[in-house]
């Protein structure tokens, strides 16, 4: 640094002197022995300061009040409260003042450039360069910088103990207080600076002494609440000039970039979002290109030159923010706040210079471990694809680009999200045609060039002639009609392809099985305490996107891409031998399945092909299925594999629809009622579309050795077209009309009636997924709610009867009392009415009452007849046994039964006599 | 009537095996219901050059027929040419297509076409199983999944998707329309 600074003298001298002529004439004359021959600082000099800097110490006690006064015009403003801080507040003024300044002079170009290049020096009290190294003002501001140091640490030095910290501190209020000065106070600001300077260059030999030793002492001063509260407002004043008018205003960038890397995490974290909201407004809707050499020599109004100047300011202030967001990007404090402000610029203006950096540093983040960082990132990419219309697709590109190959880089380890976000990309429908032609086209070319070899010279040159024609007439096409088409399909193609790319990696690499570093790496992150990703994350949303893009897929890929999806489907690679924790979970499996018939029915064009091979893996599927469930997406996964294979796919053969019936029937018994609903729901479909099926709800097994068939069903078996369950019975349904869930109940009732069926009318209007929907019970409760029995709605309905009108009450008052409380719902009831329904009811109550009693009262009357008419022939029975003692007992007995009939009808009707006085008696009672 | 020997065995299962391939074994272990006791399994017979599919009790009741008079028994596979070689006829069709691992649909167009003993075209094929090999033996449905015979795959399933209209498909070995064709033969 002192190096460069030396040699710049003459050129800093040069500018500076005319400006003094210029705007500050009463400046009071420099002191004659200094003399700027003086000034030159060779490295030899610096050199012997450095050996012997204890002697140079005294320099740092100097009083430079007092020699400072010596310099300063009576002009001194006045303004300053007198506070020890003045000197320094002063000098950050001047500073601040000289920006303001700048800009008001923005006349002056060249000026401007200048002062740009200025070093800053930033709250810390370390020295930054502006970007723009290469321009002619270079040393004259390292020169500046310097002469400014020297400024500071003579006059704090001996006036305050407190040395740096307390001029931080100032700052912002002095920043505050800037924006009110008039233009008169900043001219004499500017003369007082001036001065400052010439005090600078003399005690230069004595800074660079001190500069040595010069640390920045960490001083706790006012409080770091108040100094937050102040730099807050401050921030915002700022922000609120740049926002009114950001082309006078734009040097207060510069200071918000200051607060930006602030040692205060929070003060930093504040700067850089109020910096971001500044940017996503004053950014224009285009692309700057910094104009050329060429162009700024040419001769420009004054509004363009206004507009260029804007631009390049904007433009280097804009860099040095993003420089300053991926820096802070790594620290751990502020890298979520750095992270929010690229994903919101990257939302608001992607069509903007350094897009690319930006993505270069999100990209990576969607792989964090972090679960805010990486969602953050995840967001602002998916935004990137959604909004093309924006950027025009080139980010979208790059970013997928980026992530293909990240991903790659990272051996297919990453978290899932980062692939699921290619779910957001869009295509046109005819891309794919279109890239096929175009490779046609190239392969034309090929061709036609190689024929042009063999041709002789003049052909050669006719040839190109009518090329050279016909690439004119391309062009003025493209640059006239459609430009953006072609782009468009050039950029989309390039993003199709490294989508593609990392949706293969994926697959092929989930075949293996887990090498020992994939098993490291799942262990390491188990025990760093991470979510672990499992081995193989990014197949499932793989297999999503797959299945999504299917219709893009070429028709030349899907030879390989079938067989690779059939080894998947099958567990992977050698999948009988290898343990079962490390072959492809079931939900994968299923999905593979499904992606392979999405593909194939993408491209039906090109053949119909019975997926035979799938079939088996998703019949083999069903039994290991029940064991997994753990997720709703489980089940969705399900759902969606027989709506895909069993529904949409077209035509089966009976013999294996019916292994698929059977097989569903039997694992309804097992499942949830939500899987056994859709597993029957297929049933159902199945045996609507597939009528010899329906052999099955037949009680009589068939079968049999006719025709070839399989005689016996094999349940166990894993081929559905040979599984002879054609010759079995659907016995489970039956169990299944029994079931708890009354969905169930119900829908099983509905097949076991199919047989009779022979109206063609679908009946089945759910599809599996729907009734996933429907009836899913994951989340707790019962779906669809019960419905109260109908008892209890009865009661309740009877609280709050309606108006009932009286006609209909005629009918109620029937020996049976019984109320038809339905129609005593519908009709109208008014004040005085419901007194005469009362009546009514109270002798329709009475009625039933009496009933009652009448038939206790009768019951009584019939138990005492009898027994009195026991007593009376007991009473009969001993008046005939005193009169014939004497007799035989035969003559006895024979006679005994004849009395009862015939001698004794008066007895009998004199004790009958009491009985309906009891009666009587009783009723009174009662 | 006499069980097959070794090659002659070799060459029948070779055969057998081009259609069912692992179904074969389904084929060798099918339990059969006929006879006094329900159990059994079918077993291969050679009677007058020609291979039948018997269940066990049948077997055991034709041995009261004299060789002469015992026209046939079982269902017949296919015969043995004079040359040693073994051919299946369209009888075994039921055989092979409850077991048949690749298949091809015809278009209701085709059908009669095939059934006249002509080659399968592209553009009379209506579906195909995946995975089809070369040379593989295919059986012919029409697409309301009735047999209507079997042959070889002229080209695998890849193949044939850029195949034009009129190249074949599968070539023809044997079709029902045998059965009123070669009556006599059969």
């Amino acid at each position: 640094m002192p190096g460069v600074s030396v040699n710049s003298k003459t050129m800093s001298s040069g500018g500076k002197r005319k400006r003094k002529q210029k705007g500050v004439p009463g400046v009071a004359a420099l002191p004659p022995e200094v003399n700027e021959e003086d000034l030159y600082v060779s490295d030899e000099d610096l050199q012997f300061i450095k050996n012997h800097a204890l002697y140079a110490g005294f320099m740092a006690n100097l009083d430079t009040a007092t020699i400072n006064k010596a310099f300063e015009g009576p002009k001194k403003p006045p303004k300053k409260a007198d506070k020890p801080r003045e000197d320094i507040e002063s000098r950050y003024e001047e500073r601040a003042e000289r920006n303001a300044a700048r800009l008001d002079e923005k006349e002056d170009a060249m000026d401007v450039e200048e002062m740009d290049a200025l070093p800053v020096k930033s709250l810390t009290g370390e020295l930054r360069y502006l970007s723009a190294p290469k321009k002619a003002s270079d040393g004259n501001a390292l020169l500046e910088e310097r002469k400014q140091k020297a400024n500071g640490t003579i006059k704090e030095k001996p006036s305050e103990s407190h040395v740096d910290a307390p001029a931080k501190e100032a700052l912002p209020v002095e920043k505050q207080e800037k924006i009110k000065l008039t233009k008169q106070e900043r001219k004499k600001l500017k003369k007082e600076e001036r001065k400052k300077e010439k005090d600078a260059e003399k005690a230069e030999r004595a800074e660079r002494a001190d500069a040595s030793k010069e640390e920045p002492v960490e001083v706790n001063y006012i409080s770091v609440q108040q100094r937050r509260i102040e730099l807050k407002s401050h921030m915002a004043e700022l922000g609120m000039g740049l926002l009114a008018n950001p082309e006078t205003n734009i040097g207060s960038l510069k200071e918000l970039q200051e607060m930006c890397e602030d040692r205060d995490d929070r003060v930093a974290s504040l700067a850089l979002l109020s910096s971001m909201a500044v940017f996503k407004d004053i950014l224009p809707g285009y692309r700057i290109r910094l104009p050329t050499e060429k162009e700024l020599e040419v001769v420009v109004s004054k509004d363009v030159r206004k507009l260029r100047d804007f631009e390049t300011a904007l433009l280097k202030h804009y860099q040095k923010y993003v420089q300053t967001l991926i820096r802070a990007a790594k620290s751990p404090a502020r890298r979520i706040t750095s992270l929010k402000c690229m994903c919101a610029l990257l939302e608001a203006a992607p069509h903007f210079n350094y897009r690319d950096s930006m993505l270069k540093a999100v990209v990576p983040r969607t792989m964090s471990f972090d679960d805010d960082i990486s969602r953050l990132a995840c967001d602002a990419v998916r935004s990137l694809f959604k909004n093309e219309a924006k950027h025009g697709g080139e980010a979208t590109v790059e970013a997928v680009q980026l992530i293909a190959e990240l991903v790659k880089s990272r051996r297919y380890r990453v978290r899932p999200c980062v692939v699921e976000v290619f779910m957001d990309l869009s295509f046109d429908d005819n891309i794919e045609k279109s890239s096929t032609t175009t490779k046609m086209a190239e392969k034309a070319n090929v061709k036609k060039s190689k024929r042009e070899q063999k041709k002789d010279k003049k052909e050669k040159k006719r040839e190109l002639a009518k090329q050279l024609r016909k690439e004119v007439k391309d062009d003025f096409k493209e640059a006239s009609s459609a430009p953006d088409v072609i782009l468009r399909k050039k950029l989309q193609t390039q993003t199709l392809a490294a989508m593609f790319e990392t949706y293969f990696g994926v697959l092929k690499s989930s075949l293996e099985p887990p090498d020992d570093k994939i098993l490291a790496a799942v262990s390491r992150e188990i025990d760093e305490g991470h979510e672990s990703l499992g081995l193989r994350p990014l197949l499932g949303p793989s297999l999503d996107g797959l299945g999504k893009f299917s219709y893009l897929i070429n028709v030349d890929f899907m030879a390989d891409l079938l067989s690779t999806l059939g080894v998947a489907a099958a567990g992977g690679k050698n999948a009988e031998t290898r343990p079962a924790e490390d072959l492809l979970s079931v939900g994968e499996r299923l999905q593979c399945c499904m992606v392979a018939f999405k593909i194939v029915r993408s491209n039906l064009d090109a053949l119909t092909i019975d997926l035979r091979e799938f079939y088996v893996q998703l019949y083999n599927l069903l039994f290991e299925f029940n064991s997994v469930r753990q997720d709703m997406k489980y089940s969705k996964v399900f759902a969606e594999a027989l709506q895909v294979m069993l529904w949409d796919s077209r035509q089966h053969d009976m013999q294996r629809a019916a292994g698929f019936l059977k097989r569903l029937a039997t694992l309804a018994l097992h499942l949830a009622p939500a899987e056994a609903m859709s597993a029957l729901v297929t049933v159902q479909y199945l045996l609507q579309r597939y009528k010899k099926c329906r052999n099955l709800l037949d009680n009589d097994g068939g079968g049999g050795a006719v025709g070839g068939n399989l005689a016996n069903y094999e349940p166990d078996g894993d081929d559905p077209d040979v599984s002879g369950a054609l010759s079995s019975v659907l016995w489970d349904v039956t169990l299944l009309r029994k079931h708890t869930h009354p969905g169930v109940a119900k829908i099983a009732t509905e097949i076991s009636s199919m047989s009779a069926m022979t109206d063609t009318t679908s009946i089945v209007s759910l599809s599996p997924s729907d009734v996933i929907d429907i009836y899913s019970t994951r989340e707790g409760g019962f779906r669809p709610p019960v419905q109260p029995p109908p008892k209890l709605a009865k009661r309740k309905a009877f609280k709050n009867v309606g108006p009932i009108s009286v006609s209909s009450f005629d009918d109620l008052a029937m020996p049976g009392g019984r109320i038809d409380l339905e129609e005593a719902k519908i009709s109208v009831i008014s004040e005085p009415e419901s007194v005469e329904i009362r009546k009514r009811l109270a002798k329709d109550f009475r009625t039933l009452r009496n009933f009652r009693e009448n038939e206790l009262l009768r019951k009584e009357h019939s138990r005492v007849t009898a027994r009195i008419e026991l007593l009376n022939t007991y009473l009969a029975r001993k008046a005939i046994k005193l009169k014939k003692t004497d007799k035989g007992i035969k003559a006895e007995t024979t006679k005994r039964s004849n009395a009862r009939k015939t001698s004794k009808p008066s007895k009998l009707e004199k004790s009958l006599k009491p009985v309906p006085v009891i009666s009587k008696k009783s009723k009174t009672k009662k | 009537m006499r069980p097959l020997d070794e090659p002659e065995m070799t060459q029948v299962l070779e055969k057998l095996h081009k259609f069912v391939g692992s179904n074969l074994k389904h084929v060798l272990e099918r339990p059969s219901h006929e006879g006094p006791d329900g159990k059994g399994g079918y077993v291969f017979r050679l009677h007058k050059q020609r291979c039948y599919y018997v269940s066990d009790a049948l077997v055991r009741r034709a041995t009261n027929v004299g060789r002469d008079k015992l026209f046939g028994l079982g269902t017949c596979l296919g015969k043995f040419t004079k040359s040693g070689k073994f051919r299946l006829t369209v009888t075994c069709l039921d055989l092979i297509a409850a077991h048949a691992k690749h298949k091809i649909w015809l278009k209701p167009s085709a059908e009669m076409s095939f059934l006249y003993g002509n080659h399968v075209l592209k553009s009379g094929l209506g579906r195909i199983t995946d995975n089809t090999q070369q040379y593989q033996g295919v059986v012919i449905y029409s697409m309301s999944d009735v047999p209507l015979g079997f042959g070889v795959a002229a080209k695998s399933t890849q193949d044939c998707r850029k195949l034009d209209p009129n190249d074949i498909v599968a070539l023809h070995q044997a079709d029902l329309g045998e059965y009123l064709r070669m009556e006599d033969e059969l």
